[in-house]
Protein backbone atom coordinates (compact mmCIF):
# COMPACT_ATOMS: atom_id res chain seq x y z
CA UNK A 1 0.00 0.00 0.00
CA UNK A 2 2.86 2.36 0.74
CA UNK A 3 4.15 1.90 -2.73
CA UNK A 4 0.61 3.17 -4.23
CA UNK A 5 0.61 5.99 -1.30
CA UNK A 6 4.34 7.16 -3.01
CA UNK A 7 3.25 7.08 -6.28
CA UNK A 8 0.09 9.28 -5.57
CA UNK A 9 2.15 12.02 -3.66
CA UNK A 10 4.57 12.08 -6.93
CA UNK A 11 1.20 12.83 -9.10
CA UNK A 12 0.00 15.64 -6.48
CA UNK A 13 3.52 17.11 -6.57
CA UNK A 14 3.41 17.34 -10.38
CA UNK A 15 -0.10 18.27 -10.34
CA UNK A 16 0.31 21.14 -7.92
CA UNK A 17 3.94 22.24 -9.75
CA UNK A 18 2.36 22.85 -13.11
CA UNK A 19 -0.95 24.70 -10.85
CA UNK A 20 1.80 27.10 -9.70
CA UNK A 21 3.99 27.47 -12.53
CA UNK A 22 2.75 30.35 -14.48
CA UNK A 23 2.47 32.43 -11.38
CA UNK A 24 6.31 31.90 -10.84
CA UNK A 25 7.16 32.20 -14.05
CA UNK A 26 5.27 35.34 -14.64
CA UNK A 27 7.07 36.81 -11.65
CA UNK A 28 9.98 35.56 -13.33
CA UNK A 29 9.47 37.26 -16.65
CA UNK A 30 9.45 33.85 -18.42
CA UNK A 31 6.27 34.56 -20.19
CA UNK A 32 7.43 31.96 -23.24
CA UNK A 33 7.90 29.18 -21.20
CA UNK A 34 4.36 29.33 -19.79
CA UNK A 35 3.36 28.59 -23.64
CA UNK A 36 5.72 25.60 -23.50
CA UNK A 37 4.07 23.94 -20.31
CA UNK A 38 0.69 24.40 -22.08
CA UNK A 39 1.76 22.84 -24.84
CA UNK A 40 3.63 19.87 -23.12
CA UNK A 41 -0.05 19.58 -21.59
CA UNK A 42 -2.00 19.50 -24.78
CA UNK A 43 0.33 17.17 -26.75
CA UNK A 44 0.55 14.56 -23.77
CA UNK A 45 -2.66 13.80 -24.18
CA UNK A 46 -2.10 12.66 -27.31
CA UNK A 47 0.48 11.03 -25.46
CA UNK A 48 -1.76 8.92 -23.39
CA UNK A 49 -4.38 8.06 -26.27
CA UNK A 50 -0.80 5.97 -27.42
CA UNK A 51 -0.25 5.03 -23.92
CA UNK A 52 -4.00 3.52 -23.41
CA UNK A 53 -4.10 1.32 -26.68
CA UNK A 54 -0.49 0.71 -26.03
CA UNK A 55 0.21 -0.14 -21.87
CA UNK A 56 -3.32 -1.13 -21.36
CA UNK A 57 -4.71 -2.91 -24.52
CA UNK A 58 -1.50 -3.58 -26.02
CA UNK A 59 -2.15 -2.24 -29.87
CA UNK A 60 0.21 -0.27 -30.97
CA UNK A 61 -0.89 2.27 -32.83
CA UNK A 62 0.76 5.14 -35.44
CA UNK A 63 -2.43 6.93 -36.36
CA UNK A 64 -3.41 8.67 -33.39
CA UNK A 65 -2.93 12.10 -34.47
CA UNK A 66 -5.67 11.57 -36.94
CA UNK A 67 -7.73 11.89 -33.82
CA UNK A 68 -5.76 14.85 -32.73
CA UNK A 69 -6.31 16.58 -36.23
CA UNK A 70 -10.16 15.53 -36.13
CA UNK A 71 -10.61 17.56 -33.05
CA UNK A 72 -8.24 19.95 -34.15
CA UNK A 73 -10.65 20.89 -37.43
CA UNK A 74 -13.75 20.31 -35.63
CA UNK A 75 -12.93 23.41 -33.39
CA UNK A 76 -11.43 25.48 -36.35
CA UNK A 77 -14.13 24.42 -38.60
CA UNK A 78 -17.51 24.96 -35.89
CA UNK A 79 -15.48 28.49 -35.39
CA UNK A 80 -15.08 29.92 -38.56
CA UNK A 81 -17.37 27.81 -40.49
CA UNK A 82 -20.81 27.90 -38.07
CA UNK A 83 -19.78 30.52 -35.92
CA UNK A 84 -19.71 28.31 -32.75
CA UNK A 85 -19.16 29.43 -29.58
CA UNK A 86 -16.28 28.04 -27.54
CA UNK A 87 -17.84 24.90 -25.68
CA UNK A 88 -20.06 24.00 -28.46
CA UNK A 89 -17.08 24.01 -30.84
CA UNK A 90 -14.76 22.11 -28.28
CA UNK A 91 -17.34 19.64 -28.40
CA UNK A 92 -17.71 19.60 -32.28
CA UNK A 93 -13.60 18.60 -32.20
CA UNK A 94 -14.06 15.64 -29.32
CA UNK A 95 -17.40 14.59 -30.79
CA UNK A 96 -15.43 14.30 -34.10
CA UNK A 97 -12.65 12.59 -33.39
CA UNK A 98 -14.70 9.74 -31.29
CA UNK A 99 -16.83 9.42 -34.22
CA UNK A 100 -13.97 9.24 -36.51
CA UNK A 101 -12.39 6.44 -33.84
CA UNK A 102 -15.66 4.72 -33.66
CA UNK A 103 -15.84 4.54 -37.60
CA UNK A 104 -11.90 3.16 -38.22
CA UNK A 105 -11.46 1.31 -34.79
CA UNK A 106 -15.15 -1.01 -36.28
CA UNK A 107 -12.26 -1.92 -38.84
CA UNK A 108 -8.77 -1.38 -37.24
CA UNK A 109 -9.10 -3.66 -34.19
CA UNK A 110 -10.20 -6.74 -36.04
CA UNK A 111 -6.24 -6.63 -36.45
CA UNK A 112 -3.47 -6.87 -34.12
CA UNK A 113 0.28 -6.21 -33.93
CA UNK A 114 1.56 -5.17 -37.00
CA UNK A 115 -0.93 -5.09 -39.18
CA UNK A 116 -2.99 -3.10 -36.35
CA UNK A 117 -0.18 -0.74 -36.98
CA UNK A 118 -0.50 -0.27 -40.60
CA UNK A 119 -4.24 0.08 -40.99
CA UNK A 120 -3.65 2.86 -37.97
CA UNK A 121 -0.97 4.50 -40.32
CA UNK A 122 -3.03 4.40 -43.56
CA UNK A 123 -6.12 5.55 -41.77
CA UNK A 124 -4.42 8.49 -41.11
CA UNK A 125 -2.99 8.87 -44.36
CA UNK A 126 -5.92 8.34 -45.96
CA UNK A 127 -7.97 11.74 -44.21
CA UNK A 128 -4.66 13.74 -44.52
CA UNK A 129 -4.72 13.53 -47.85
CA UNK A 130 -8.30 14.41 -47.94
CA UNK A 131 -7.93 16.90 -45.70
CA UNK A 132 -4.83 18.37 -47.95
CA UNK A 133 -7.22 18.35 -50.90
CA UNK A 134 -10.26 19.66 -49.77
CA UNK A 135 -9.39 23.24 -49.94
CA UNK A 136 -12.76 25.28 -49.24
CA UNK A 137 -13.31 23.23 -45.54
CA UNK A 138 -9.97 22.64 -44.35
CA UNK A 139 -7.62 25.25 -46.07
CA UNK A 140 -5.58 22.41 -47.41
CA UNK A 141 -1.85 23.40 -47.12
CA UNK A 142 -2.33 26.84 -45.50
CA UNK A 143 -4.59 25.47 -42.44
CA UNK A 144 -7.57 27.25 -41.05
CA UNK A 145 -6.84 30.15 -38.85
CA UNK A 146 -9.95 31.63 -36.60
CA UNK A 147 -10.24 33.97 -33.65
CA UNK A 148 -10.53 32.08 -30.26
CA UNK A 149 -14.26 32.45 -29.25
CA UNK A 150 -14.64 34.43 -25.68
CA UNK A 151 -14.39 31.79 -22.60
CA UNK A 152 -16.73 33.53 -20.05
CA UNK A 153 -17.57 36.76 -21.67
CA UNK A 154 -19.50 38.14 -18.71
CA UNK A 155 -16.48 37.37 -16.50
CA UNK A 156 -14.54 39.08 -18.99
CA UNK A 157 -12.35 35.06 -19.39
CA UNK A 158 -10.88 35.39 -22.52
CA UNK A 159 -8.33 32.52 -23.90
CA UNK A 160 -6.32 35.36 -25.60
CA UNK A 161 -5.19 35.98 -22.12
CA UNK A 162 -1.66 33.79 -21.79
CA UNK A 163 -2.56 32.83 -17.91
CA UNK A 164 -6.49 32.29 -18.76
CA UNK A 165 -5.39 29.94 -21.30
CA UNK A 166 -2.99 28.25 -19.03
CA UNK A 167 -5.45 27.31 -16.84
CA UNK A 168 -8.26 26.43 -18.63
CA UNK A 169 -5.58 23.92 -20.77
CA UNK A 170 -4.48 22.86 -17.23
CA UNK A 171 -8.13 21.81 -15.97
CA UNK A 172 -9.07 20.22 -19.04
CA UNK A 173 -5.87 18.28 -19.47
CA UNK A 174 -6.26 17.45 -15.39
CA UNK A 175 -9.54 16.23 -15.92
CA UNK A 176 -8.76 14.09 -18.43
CA UNK A 177 -5.45 12.36 -16.64
CA UNK A 178 -8.14 12.06 -13.60
CA UNK A 179 -10.48 10.33 -15.83
CA UNK A 180 -7.89 8.14 -17.25
CA UNK A 181 -6.77 6.71 -13.77
CA UNK A 182 -9.98 5.91 -12.71
CA UNK A 183 -10.89 4.10 -16.17
CA UNK A 184 -7.61 1.74 -15.77
CA UNK A 185 -8.55 0.74 -12.02
CA UNK A 186 -12.20 0.48 -13.07
CA UNK A 187 -14.06 -3.38 -13.99
CA UNK A 188 -13.41 -2.11 -17.86
CA UNK A 189 -10.00 -1.60 -17.38
CA UNK A 190 -9.46 -4.71 -15.89
CA UNK A 191 -11.49 -5.87 -19.28
CA UNK A 192 -8.21 -4.32 -21.11
CA UNK A 193 -5.70 -5.82 -19.24
CA UNK A 194 -6.92 -9.01 -19.34
CA UNK A 195 -7.12 -8.51 -23.28
CA UNK A 196 -3.81 -6.72 -22.78
CA UNK A 197 -2.25 -10.14 -21.67
CA UNK A 198 -4.06 -13.15 -22.63
CA UNK A 199 -6.61 -12.79 -25.41
CA UNK A 200 -7.57 -16.31 -26.09
CA UNK A 201 -8.07 -16.27 -22.12
CA UNK A 202 -9.88 -13.34 -22.05
CA UNK A 203 -11.98 -15.00 -24.73
CA UNK A 204 -12.76 -18.05 -22.14
CA UNK A 205 -13.63 -16.05 -19.19
CA UNK A 206 -16.55 -14.33 -21.47
CA UNK A 207 -14.95 -11.10 -22.60
CA UNK A 208 -16.02 -10.38 -26.02
CA UNK A 209 -11.93 -9.06 -27.70
CA UNK A 210 -13.28 -7.06 -30.60
CA UNK A 211 -16.02 -5.27 -28.51
CA UNK A 212 -13.02 -4.69 -25.52
CA UNK A 213 -10.64 -3.34 -28.16
CA UNK A 214 -12.82 -1.02 -30.29
CA UNK A 215 -13.46 0.82 -26.86
CA UNK A 216 -10.90 1.38 -25.47
CA UNK A 217 -9.81 2.24 -29.77
CA UNK A 218 -12.58 4.91 -29.17
CA UNK A 219 -11.36 6.20 -25.59
CA UNK A 220 -8.22 6.96 -26.97
CA UNK A 221 -9.46 8.66 -30.22
CA UNK A 222 -11.28 10.84 -27.50
CA UNK A 223 -8.24 11.96 -25.21
CA UNK A 224 -6.62 12.48 -28.34
CA UNK A 225 -9.45 14.80 -29.83
CA UNK A 226 -9.16 16.76 -26.59
CA UNK A 227 -5.76 17.05 -27.43
CA UNK A 228 -6.06 18.72 -30.73
CA UNK A 229 -9.52 20.74 -29.54
CA UNK A 230 -7.21 22.71 -27.17
CA UNK A 231 -4.52 23.05 -29.59
CA UNK A 232 -6.52 24.55 -32.22
CA UNK A 233 -7.73 26.79 -29.58
CA UNK A 234 -3.91 27.51 -28.60
CA UNK A 235 -2.98 28.10 -31.84
CA UNK A 236 -5.99 29.71 -33.04
CA UNK A 237 -5.28 27.28 -36.31
CA UNK A 238 -5.90 24.19 -37.66
CA UNK A 239 -3.63 21.96 -40.46
CA UNK A 240 -3.71 18.72 -42.04
CA UNK A 241 -0.16 18.58 -41.32
CA UNK A 242 -0.56 17.65 -37.66
CA UNK A 243 -2.33 14.68 -38.81
CA UNK A 244 0.61 12.85 -40.69
CA UNK A 245 1.93 9.86 -39.29
CA UNK A 246 5.21 11.30 -38.24
CA UNK A 247 3.40 13.27 -35.32
CA UNK A 248 1.66 10.03 -34.49
CA UNK A 249 5.25 8.51 -34.25
CA UNK A 250 6.12 11.51 -32.17
CA UNK A 251 3.26 10.86 -29.39
CA UNK A 252 4.44 6.79 -29.80
CA UNK A 253 7.77 8.13 -28.96
CA UNK A 254 7.14 10.40 -26.17
CA UNK A 255 5.20 7.65 -24.72
CA UNK A 256 7.49 5.10 -24.81
CA UNK A 257 10.27 7.31 -23.09
CA UNK A 258 8.27 8.35 -20.07
CA UNK A 259 6.53 4.94 -19.76
CA UNK A 260 3.33 3.14 -21.40
CA UNK A 261 1.23 1.46 -19.08
CA UNK A 262 1.85 3.61 -16.65
CA UNK A 263 -0.91 6.99 -15.36
CA UNK A 264 2.37 9.57 -16.18
CA UNK A 265 4.81 8.01 -18.52
CA UNK A 266 2.99 9.74 -21.78
CA UNK A 267 3.35 13.14 -19.69
CA UNK A 268 6.78 12.93 -18.60
CA UNK A 269 7.74 11.47 -21.62
CA UNK A 270 6.44 14.78 -23.47
CA UNK A 271 7.90 16.83 -21.27
CA UNK A 272 10.91 15.53 -21.52
CA UNK A 273 11.40 15.78 -25.21
CA UNK A 274 9.53 18.94 -25.89
CA UNK A 275 11.67 20.59 -23.34
CA UNK A 276 14.68 19.52 -25.00
CA UNK A 277 13.52 20.36 -27.80
CA UNK A 278 13.08 23.55 -27.02
CA UNK A 279 16.76 23.97 -24.99
CA UNK A 280 18.50 22.25 -27.57
CA UNK A 281 17.25 22.70 -30.74
CA UNK A 282 18.42 26.22 -30.70
CA UNK A 283 21.94 25.13 -30.14
CA UNK A 284 22.52 22.38 -32.08
CA UNK A 285 20.35 21.77 -35.38
CA UNK A 286 20.77 18.14 -35.41
CA UNK A 287 19.21 17.46 -31.75
CA UNK A 288 16.87 14.14 -33.13
CA UNK A 289 20.20 12.45 -33.35
CA UNK A 290 20.80 12.57 -29.62
CA UNK A 291 16.68 11.92 -29.38
CA UNK A 292 17.33 8.97 -31.27
CA UNK A 293 19.65 8.20 -29.05
CA UNK A 294 17.79 8.19 -25.97
CA UNK A 295 15.05 6.09 -27.56
CA UNK A 296 16.66 3.62 -28.14
CA UNK A 297 18.86 3.45 -24.86
CA UNK A 298 15.34 3.36 -23.08
CA UNK A 299 13.71 0.71 -25.68
CA UNK A 300 16.63 -1.33 -24.52
CA UNK A 301 17.98 -0.89 -21.12
CA UNK A 302 14.23 -0.08 -19.36
CA UNK A 303 11.21 -0.88 -21.74
CA UNK A 304 8.77 0.55 -19.14
CA UNK A 305 10.07 4.02 -19.86
CA UNK A 306 11.35 6.19 -17.20
CA UNK A 307 7.76 6.27 -14.75
CA UNK A 308 8.38 2.80 -15.13
CA UNK A 309 12.04 2.64 -13.90
CA UNK A 310 10.55 4.34 -11.15
CA UNK A 311 7.91 1.94 -10.13
CA UNK A 312 10.24 -0.81 -9.99
CA UNK A 313 12.44 0.61 -7.70
CA UNK A 314 9.45 1.64 -5.35
CA UNK A 315 7.88 -1.79 -5.53
CA UNK A 316 11.31 -3.07 -4.99
CA UNK A 317 11.84 -1.18 -1.78
CA UNK A 318 8.70 -2.12 -0.46
CA UNK A 319 9.39 -6.11 -1.22
CA UNK A 320 12.66 -5.65 0.48
CA UNK A 321 10.66 -4.36 3.65
CA UNK A 322 8.18 -6.76 3.27
CA UNK A 323 10.11 -9.65 2.78
CA UNK A 324 10.25 -11.21 6.22
CA UNK A 325 6.77 -11.44 6.36
CA UNK A 326 6.35 -12.75 2.77
CA UNK A 327 8.74 -15.62 3.23
CA UNK A 328 5.99 -17.75 5.07
CA UNK A 329 4.37 -17.76 1.58
CA UNK A 330 5.32 -21.18 0.29
CA UNK A 331 4.56 -22.88 -3.17
CA UNK A 332 0.90 -25.02 -2.73
CA UNK A 333 2.47 -28.13 -3.51
CA UNK A 334 4.78 -28.08 -0.25
CA UNK A 335 1.72 -25.97 1.26
CA UNK A 336 -0.10 -29.09 2.79
CA UNK B 1 -30.09 -40.54 -18.36
CA UNK B 2 -29.88 -36.07 -19.76
CA UNK B 3 -27.36 -35.03 -21.87
CA UNK B 4 -24.65 -32.53 -20.96
CA UNK B 5 -23.44 -31.85 -24.50
CA UNK B 6 -24.13 -33.84 -27.73
CA UNK B 7 -21.84 -33.89 -30.17
CA UNK B 8 -23.48 -34.93 -34.03
CA UNK B 9 -21.81 -35.26 -37.30
CA UNK B 10 -18.46 -32.96 -35.88
CA UNK B 11 -16.00 -32.58 -38.17
CA UNK B 12 -12.63 -30.35 -38.84
CA UNK B 13 -10.57 -31.03 -41.55
CA UNK B 14 -7.40 -28.57 -41.67
CA UNK B 15 -6.47 -28.74 -45.50
CA UNK B 16 -5.67 -32.34 -46.36
CA UNK B 17 -5.66 -33.94 -42.75
CA UNK B 18 -9.38 -34.89 -40.99
CA UNK B 19 -8.91 -34.15 -37.08
CA UNK B 20 -11.96 -34.80 -36.44
CA UNK B 21 -14.16 -37.14 -38.56
CA UNK B 22 -17.69 -36.64 -38.73
CA UNK B 23 -17.96 -38.09 -34.87
CA UNK B 24 -20.84 -38.56 -32.64
CA UNK B 25 -21.08 -38.71 -29.40
CA UNK B 26 -23.62 -38.20 -26.03
CA UNK B 27 -21.98 -36.88 -23.12
CA UNK B 28 -24.67 -37.12 -19.90
CA UNK B 29 -25.11 -34.89 -17.20
CA UNK B 30 -23.86 -35.93 -13.73
CA UNK B 31 -21.24 -37.74 -14.42
CA UNK B 32 -17.83 -37.59 -14.71
CA UNK B 33 -16.43 -37.74 -18.37
CA UNK B 34 -13.04 -38.63 -19.50
CA UNK B 35 -12.01 -38.16 -22.95
CA UNK B 36 -8.59 -40.41 -24.00
CA UNK B 37 -6.85 -41.21 -27.11
CA UNK B 38 -3.18 -41.17 -28.45
CA UNK B 39 -1.66 -37.91 -29.63
CA UNK B 40 -3.46 -36.73 -32.22
CA UNK B 41 -6.70 -38.06 -31.75
CA UNK B 42 -8.46 -35.40 -31.86
CA UNK B 43 -9.36 -34.53 -28.61
CA UNK B 44 -8.16 -30.82 -28.11
CA UNK B 45 -9.66 -29.83 -31.20
CA UNK B 46 -12.97 -31.25 -30.29
CA UNK B 47 -13.26 -29.12 -27.15
CA UNK B 48 -11.53 -26.24 -29.72
CA UNK B 49 -14.59 -26.87 -32.15
CA UNK B 50 -17.09 -26.96 -29.10
CA UNK B 51 -15.89 -23.90 -27.34
CA UNK B 52 -16.31 -21.67 -30.69
CA UNK B 53 -12.05 -21.01 -30.92
CA UNK B 54 -12.27 -23.18 -33.83
CA UNK B 55 -14.68 -22.78 -36.58
CA UNK B 56 -16.19 -26.69 -37.81
CA UNK B 57 -16.07 -27.79 -41.23
CA UNK B 58 -19.27 -29.36 -40.69
CA UNK B 59 -21.61 -30.58 -37.67
CA UNK B 60 -23.69 -29.49 -34.79
CA UNK B 61 -22.89 -29.48 -30.85
CA UNK B 62 -25.74 -29.15 -28.63
CA UNK B 63 -25.76 -27.85 -25.28
CA UNK B 64 -29.00 -26.94 -23.09
CA UNK B 65 -30.89 -27.68 -26.81
CA UNK B 66 -28.66 -25.05 -28.28
CA UNK B 67 -26.20 -25.04 -31.47
CA UNK B 68 -23.12 -23.79 -29.90
CA UNK B 69 -21.15 -24.04 -33.89
CA UNK B 70 -20.84 -20.51 -35.32
CA UNK B 71 -21.02 -18.80 -32.05
CA UNK B 72 -18.30 -17.00 -30.85
CA UNK B 73 -15.99 -18.16 -28.05
CA UNK B 74 -17.48 -15.53 -24.92
CA UNK B 75 -20.77 -16.19 -25.94
CA UNK B 76 -20.63 -19.67 -25.63
CA UNK B 77 -18.88 -19.26 -21.94
CA UNK B 78 -21.78 -16.89 -20.96
CA UNK B 79 -24.22 -19.72 -21.51
CA UNK B 80 -22.11 -21.81 -18.69
CA UNK B 81 -19.80 -23.18 -20.54
CA UNK B 82 -16.04 -23.23 -19.14
CA UNK B 83 -12.70 -24.50 -19.94
CA UNK B 84 -8.98 -24.76 -19.01
CA UNK B 85 -6.33 -25.01 -21.77
CA UNK B 86 -4.02 -27.82 -22.85
CA UNK B 87 -1.44 -25.01 -22.63
CA UNK B 88 -1.97 -23.91 -19.82
CA UNK B 89 -1.79 -19.67 -19.43
CA UNK B 90 -3.56 -16.98 -17.43
CA UNK B 91 -2.94 -13.42 -17.10
CA UNK B 92 0.34 -12.86 -16.08
CA UNK B 93 0.81 -9.48 -15.42
CA UNK B 94 -1.49 -9.52 -12.48
CA UNK B 95 -1.40 -11.18 -9.33
CA UNK B 96 -3.58 -14.08 -8.64
CA UNK B 97 -6.61 -12.37 -6.92
CA UNK B 98 -6.92 -9.80 -9.74
CA UNK B 99 -6.84 -12.47 -12.42
CA UNK B 100 -9.82 -13.64 -10.56
CA UNK B 101 -11.37 -10.37 -9.69
CA UNK B 102 -11.68 -10.05 -13.67
CA UNK B 103 -12.99 -13.17 -14.41
CA UNK B 104 -15.81 -12.37 -11.89
CA UNK B 105 -16.12 -8.68 -13.33
CA UNK B 106 -16.44 -11.07 -17.03
CA UNK B 107 -19.28 -13.26 -15.70
CA UNK B 108 -21.41 -10.65 -13.76
CA UNK B 109 -21.47 -8.74 -17.22
CA UNK B 110 -19.52 -5.57 -14.89
CA UNK B 111 -17.49 -2.92 -16.99
CA UNK B 112 -18.45 0.58 -15.47
CA UNK B 113 -15.40 2.44 -16.33
CA UNK B 114 -16.20 5.30 -13.71
CA UNK B 115 -15.64 2.93 -10.35
CA UNK B 116 -12.63 1.51 -8.96
CA UNK B 117 -12.71 -2.31 -9.21
CA UNK B 118 -11.59 -2.89 -5.71
CA UNK B 119 -14.56 -0.87 -4.70
CA UNK B 120 -16.84 -3.79 -5.15
CA UNK B 121 -17.66 -5.65 -2.37
CA UNK B 122 -19.57 -8.46 -3.35
CA UNK B 123 -17.44 -8.92 -6.27
CA UNK B 124 -14.21 -9.14 -3.59
CA UNK B 125 -16.39 -11.67 -1.73
CA UNK B 126 -17.14 -13.80 -4.13
CA UNK B 127 -13.18 -13.58 -5.07
CA UNK B 128 -12.01 -14.63 -1.93
CA UNK B 129 -14.43 -17.72 -1.79
CA UNK B 130 -13.01 -18.61 -5.47
CA UNK B 131 -9.64 -18.42 -3.82
CA UNK B 132 -10.76 -20.48 -1.00
CA UNK B 133 -12.39 -23.02 -2.73
CA UNK B 134 -9.47 -23.60 -5.20
CA UNK B 135 -6.96 -23.56 -2.18
CA UNK B 136 -5.11 -20.60 -3.99
CA UNK B 137 -6.05 -18.57 -1.20
CA UNK B 138 -1.98 -18.50 0.09
CA UNK B 139 -0.85 -17.54 -3.66
CA UNK B 140 -3.61 -14.59 -3.48
CA UNK B 141 -1.00 -11.66 -4.09
CA UNK B 142 1.60 -13.69 -5.82
CA UNK B 143 1.77 -12.42 -9.46
CA UNK B 144 0.40 -14.81 -11.63
CA UNK B 145 3.49 -15.03 -14.29
CA UNK B 146 5.94 -16.19 -11.43
CA UNK B 147 3.52 -19.14 -10.58
CA UNK B 148 4.72 -22.91 -10.84
CA UNK B 149 3.02 -24.72 -13.60
CA UNK B 150 0.85 -26.75 -11.13
CA UNK B 151 -0.45 -23.40 -9.80
CA UNK B 152 -1.04 -22.55 -13.32
CA UNK B 153 -3.29 -25.17 -14.04
CA UNK B 154 -4.94 -24.25 -10.66
CA UNK B 155 -5.60 -20.98 -11.74
CA UNK B 156 -6.86 -21.91 -14.77
CA UNK B 157 -9.44 -24.27 -12.66
CA UNK B 158 -10.25 -21.42 -10.47
CA UNK B 159 -10.92 -18.83 -13.90
CA UNK B 160 -13.13 -21.34 -15.34
CA UNK B 161 -15.00 -21.68 -11.74
CA UNK B 162 -15.55 -17.50 -11.92
CA UNK B 163 -18.00 -18.18 -14.78
CA UNK B 164 -20.16 -20.44 -12.48
CA UNK B 165 -20.38 -23.30 -15.16
CA UNK B 166 -22.89 -25.83 -15.81
CA UNK B 167 -20.67 -27.74 -17.95
CA UNK B 168 -16.44 -27.49 -17.47
CA UNK B 169 -14.41 -29.18 -20.01
CA UNK B 170 -10.81 -29.70 -18.60
CA UNK B 171 -8.13 -30.27 -20.85
CA UNK B 172 -5.38 -32.54 -19.02
CA UNK B 173 -5.24 -30.18 -16.28
CA UNK B 174 -2.65 -32.45 -14.05
CA UNK B 175 -0.28 -32.21 -17.09
CA UNK B 176 2.85 -30.91 -15.28
CA UNK B 177 1.74 -30.85 -11.92
CA UNK B 178 4.13 -32.91 -9.19
CA UNK B 179 3.04 -35.96 -7.31
CA UNK B 180 1.18 -34.13 -4.52
CA UNK B 181 -0.20 -31.57 -6.55
CA UNK B 182 -1.51 -34.36 -8.90
CA UNK B 183 -3.46 -35.93 -6.12
CA UNK B 184 -4.98 -33.03 -4.30
CA UNK B 185 -6.19 -31.64 -7.78
CA UNK B 186 -7.84 -34.69 -8.95
CA UNK B 187 -9.18 -34.30 -5.84
CA UNK B 188 -10.73 -31.28 -6.49
CA UNK B 189 -11.78 -32.61 -9.73
CA UNK B 190 -13.58 -35.34 -8.44
CA UNK B 191 -15.50 -32.75 -5.87
CA UNK B 192 -16.56 -30.17 -8.51
CA UNK B 193 -18.24 -33.19 -10.19
CA UNK B 194 -20.65 -33.32 -7.83
CA UNK B 195 -21.93 -30.22 -8.18
CA UNK B 196 -21.21 -29.13 -12.34
CA UNK B 197 -20.35 -31.66 -15.48
CA UNK B 198 -17.28 -32.37 -16.31
CA UNK B 199 -15.56 -33.65 -19.48
CA UNK B 200 -11.66 -33.93 -19.08
CA UNK B 201 -9.06 -34.61 -21.48
CA UNK B 202 -6.35 -36.80 -19.61
CA UNK B 203 -2.96 -38.73 -20.82
CA UNK B 204 -2.67 -40.37 -17.38
CA UNK B 205 -4.56 -43.66 -17.54
CA UNK B 206 -4.26 -44.60 -14.14
CA UNK B 207 -6.39 -41.21 -12.78
CA UNK B 208 -8.77 -41.79 -15.85
CA UNK B 209 -9.32 -45.01 -14.77
CA UNK B 210 -9.88 -44.20 -11.00
CA UNK B 211 -11.96 -40.93 -11.56
CA UNK B 212 -14.20 -41.05 -14.93
CA UNK B 213 -17.54 -42.50 -14.78
CA UNK B 214 -17.49 -42.92 -18.67
CA UNK B 215 -14.28 -42.79 -20.74
CA UNK B 216 -15.01 -41.99 -24.67
CA UNK B 217 -12.11 -43.38 -26.58
CA UNK B 218 -10.88 -41.50 -29.60
CA UNK B 219 -8.17 -42.58 -32.28
CA UNK B 220 -7.43 -40.20 -35.37
CA UNK B 221 -10.59 -38.37 -35.21
CA UNK B 222 -12.94 -41.03 -35.04
CA UNK B 223 -14.76 -42.33 -31.70
CA UNK B 224 -13.85 -45.78 -31.06
CA UNK B 225 -15.71 -46.57 -28.04
CA UNK B 226 -17.60 -45.25 -25.11
CA UNK B 227 -18.34 -47.26 -21.84
CA UNK B 228 -17.46 -47.56 -18.02
CA UNK B 229 -13.78 -47.83 -17.15
CA UNK B 230 -14.29 -51.44 -17.24
CA UNK B 231 -15.81 -52.35 -20.60
CA UNK B 232 -13.18 -49.72 -21.81
CA UNK B 233 -10.01 -51.82 -20.08
CA UNK B 234 -11.49 -55.06 -21.80
CA UNK B 235 -11.72 -53.72 -25.10
CA UNK B 236 -9.80 -54.76 -28.51
CA UNK B 237 -10.10 -52.48 -30.16
CA UNK B 238 -9.07 -49.99 -27.52
CA UNK B 239 -5.85 -51.88 -26.79
CA UNK B 240 -5.51 -51.98 -30.31
CA UNK B 241 -4.65 -48.19 -30.72
CA UNK B 242 -3.12 -47.80 -27.36
CA UNK B 243 -0.41 -50.95 -27.92
CA UNK B 244 -0.57 -51.38 -31.61
CA UNK B 245 -1.99 -54.86 -33.36
CA UNK B 246 -0.98 -58.03 -31.60
CA UNK B 247 1.74 -58.96 -34.96
CA UNK B 248 3.26 -55.39 -34.12
CA UNK B 249 3.58 -56.21 -30.49
CA UNK B 250 5.33 -59.89 -30.97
Amino acid sequence: MMASRIKWAGVAVIAAGLACAPLILEQTGNLFWINVIAEIMIWSLLAASVNLLLGYVGLLSFGQALYFGFGMYGVAIGVSHFGLGLWPAFFLGVGAASAMAAISGAVAVRLTWHYFAIITVVFSLIFYFVAMSAKSITGGDDGLSFSTPALWEAAGLSLTDRVTQFYFIYMIVFACFAAFALLVASPLGMRFAAVRDNENRASLIGINVYLTRWIAFVIAGFFAGVGGALFALFGRYASASYMFYHVSGEAVVWSIVGGTGTLLGPFVGTALLILFREVISGIWENYLIAVGALVILVVMFAPRGIVGIFNDLISRRERSKEGREDSEIEPLAQAD
Amino acid sequence: METALEIQGLTKRFGGLTAVDNIDIRFPKGILNAVIGPNGAGKTTLFNLVTGMLPATSGHVFFQGEDLIGKPPHQIVARGLSRTLQIKSVFGGMSVRDNIRIAVFANEGVSNPFRPARGYRDISRRVDEILQETGLNRLASANAGALSYGDVALLEIALALANRPTLLLLDEPICGMSPSETERTVERITKLARTIDVILIEHDMEVVFKIADLITVMAQGRLLVQGTPDEVAKNDKVQEVYLGTPEEVE
